[in-house]
């Protein structure tokens, strides 16, 4: 840059409001939310514009009364002239009602991005919510449904009822194909389970990412989301959805452990005959699920999968070996949970791993939690099995158990290149691991017993020499707290991973 | 032809047509108050712009001689729609003028542009400095610009959390 504006730093027209609204006015809405990050004066200038071209409107979401969201749609700050102006790739939408209609109307070509959160339709406004996501979005890359609330029909009683409820998904009148669209997610609670939700598939044949995600709190729901995967998945089949790259469905039991989980041998046979070139995958298996019926869908994948989301129910017992008899060559990314396998040898039929998280199984019942919170995976491992292995492509290691000393230094010589961390940690351990693993530059420590100056000193890295430590945080032991894992940034825990509301 | 004397900073004077001139909302209000003041209405006005260097000063009158015949845009049209602007003064020519500067001219020629009033100009700079930041992560735009982030605590992270409809995938 010119040194005449680094000499005036007060006359700089990079911190000038006016010069900065004038770059702004030409940004697209990535570019401008990357502006707002730059500092300050940037973020106070970019703010308004921001406002004003990416929010429609925030209005509170969930209606207590009808007078009073009535009253909110009424203070809607809505002007598709704004919008037609600009290329707007996305929307965040906290309500549905009448308005939606002239809404999409006028600005419907411009929407690419669409995430609707916190909708609440009442069953009169599904023909709205339909005409949105069928007819009215012809450019639609990306459509998010967030926790859906639907209101019933009071008056409507039993199967009538019932039937009116699952409308907004189920009946579809429209047979016009959107082949824009690539990636759908949508999340559902189980009061308002949609079970036709397959029926929507076929309207979007190119489909290359799909995530649906259930939560539950009523203990049988396991049962309804099970039919909904296979519902889907039959859909998914006879719509012929063959660019299916990511697959996503997790019917949430949110701990509950009589939740049957997803995938069960008939769902393997979908999969089978689906012969889907997955990449991503993320499933949570049945009680029921057997060795097999794993080792069967890893051989499906084995040349395709690059990133794998394993949850199994608990209690279970470890599967003997992990269950797959043929390398995974181009997986990169895997999470599960320490009953999946025995012990780690598993290392050796993964030669691309990157992330690695071997988490705990997640219950709500305590009553079923492994003894002490300790896990045998390590110590199960056989010394000899993995003489002379080492995998150094690991980068991210995460482990929710305890580790004594002679583990972490297993840990240390299968995978040397570990750069981020995240353990449960004691002063001996961490010195260890800080010892052993020289590239680290991020350790989350759970569960840490260390003096505080001490712990100082490994933040800056002084201690031990880690040069290129950068990053240092200690886990409370309620470490699935959100804001906690939003600042380690790296980590993400299954919950967070899972769940967005 | 009525003639106008605009003097830059380090004192290098341009003499240049008051039809000219009065395509900068600035200059045009400096010319009708000097004829206000002034008796005579055939002298000659003169005007000191104390924050333009010479050099700056030259690149705005050269844009302005090149675009004299443009319509005039009213100054709060299409606020809003920025892009619909930008295109129109958008010329071969402009890019040629603008391609051998570097960024501190620029600058300088951004400032210039907004002190004179000069709209077409401030667009097609920010245009500019737009595209420099077009695609580019955070790290990158405050290396490019060399600005540094004064974020306190956790302001950073609920401004990330506003992006994050927008800027995940």
């Amino acid at each position: 840059m010119d040194q005449t504006v680094e000499e005036l730093p007060q006359h700089n027209p990079l911190l000038n409001e006016v010069i900065l609204k004038g770059f702004f006015r030409f940004c697209s809405l990535p570019d401008l939310a990357n502006c707002r990050l730059v500092c300050k004066t940037w973020e106070s200038a970019a703010q308004p514009l921001w406002y004003e071209r990416a929010t429609v409107q925030i209005v509170p979401t969930i209606f207590t009364t009808e007078e009073e969201g009535q009253a909110d749609i009424l203070n809607i700050q809505f002007r598709p002239s704004i919008f037609q102006s600009y290329l707007l790739k996305g929307l965040n939408l906290n309500s549905d009602s009448e308005w939606m209609q002239s809404f999409w109307t006028s600005c419907r070509d411009f929407i690419v991005h669409l995430t609707i959160k916190n909708c609440t339709i009442d069953y009169l406004a599904t023909g709205t919510l339909q005409d949105l996501l069928y007819r009215c979005t012809p450019n639609l890359k990306t459509l998010k449904l967030e926790k859906f609330h639907m209101l019933k029909d009071t008056e409507a009683e039993g199967e009538e009822a019932e039937t009116k409820r699952f409308a907004p998904f189920g009946d579809v009148a429209y047979d016009v194909e959107q082949r824009n669209l690539k990636k759908l997610t949508i999340g559902i609670s189980d009061q308002d389970l949609p079970l036709s939700l397959g029926d929507i598939l076929k309207l979007y044949p190119c489909l290359e990412n799909l995530r649906v995600h259930c939560v539950s709190t009523l203990r049988y729901t396991g049962l309804l989301v099970n039919g909904l995967l296979n519902d889907m998945l039959n859909m998914t089949m006879s719509y012929k959805l063959r660019n299916l790259k990511t697959l996503d469905i997790i019917g949430a039991s949110n701990g509950s452990e009589v939740h049957p989980g997803t995938l069960d041998t008939r769902t393997v046979e979908y999969l089978r005959e689906m012969k889907l070139p997955l990449e991503c995958l993320t499933i949570e298996l049945a009680r029921d699920t057997t060795f097999e019926n794993v080792q069967e869908i890893f051989s499906l994948y084995a040349n395709s999968l690059k990133k794998l989301d394993i949850f199994r129910p608990a209690p279970s017992l470890p599967f003997p070996t992990f269950p797959c008899n043929a390398p995974l060559k181009f997986l990169t990314v895997l999470r599960m949970q320490d009953n999946m396998c025995k012990d780690m040898s598993f290392l050796k039929l993964l030669p691309s791993l990157e992330i690695l998280h071997i988490c705990e199984v997640e219950l709500q019942s305590w009553a079923y939690r492994p003894t002490q919170f300790s896990s045998n995976i390590i110590k199960n491992t056989n010394e000899g099995k993995m003489r002379g292995f080492k995998s150094e492509t690991v980068k991210e290691f995460r482990f929710d158990f305890p580790c004594e000393p002679d583990e972490i230094k297993k840990l240390i010589r299968w995978m040397p290149n570990v750069q981020r961390l995240m353990m449960r940690l004691r002063t001996e351990t961490l010195e260890l691991a800080c010892k052993g693993w020289p590239s680290l530059t991020a350790v989350g420590a759970m569960h840490i017993v260390c003096e505080h100056a001490y712990n100082l000193h490994i933040k800056t890295g002084m201690l031990y020499s880690l040069k290129n430590l950068t990053n240092f945080h200690y886990m409370d032991p309620h470490y699935h707290h959100p804001n906690l894992m939003d600042n380690t940034g790296f980590f993400r825990y299954r919950k967070d991973a899972r769940f967005w509301f | 032809m009525a003639l106008v004397r605009v003097i830059s900073s380090d004192g290098a004077a341009f003499l240049v047509s008051q039809r000219l001139a009065k395509r900068s909302g600035k200059l045009k209000t400096e010319i009708e108050t000097f004829r206000k003041s002034s008796d005579n209405s055939e002298a000659q006005p003169e005007i000191r712009i104390v924050t333009i260097r010479a050099e700056i000063l030259r690149l705005v009158l050269q844009w302005l001689q090149q675009h004299q015949n443009d319509p005039v845009l009213p100054a709060n049209q299409n606020e809003q729609d920025g892009r619909g602007d930008a295109e129109m003064g958008q010329s071969q020519w402009d890019r040629d003028f603008l391609a051998p500067m570097d960024l501190g001219i620029v600058m300088e020629l951004i400032l210039a542009a907004n002190h004179l009033e000069v709209k077409g100009l401030l667009d097609i700079t920010c245009k500019l400095v737009e595209s420099k930041i077009t695609g580019r992560t955070v790290d990158e735009i405050r290396t490019a610009f060399k600005l540094k982030s004064d974020f306190k605590g956790n302001e950073e992270e609920q401004t990330r959390l506003e992006n994050r409809w927008c800027v995940e995938n």
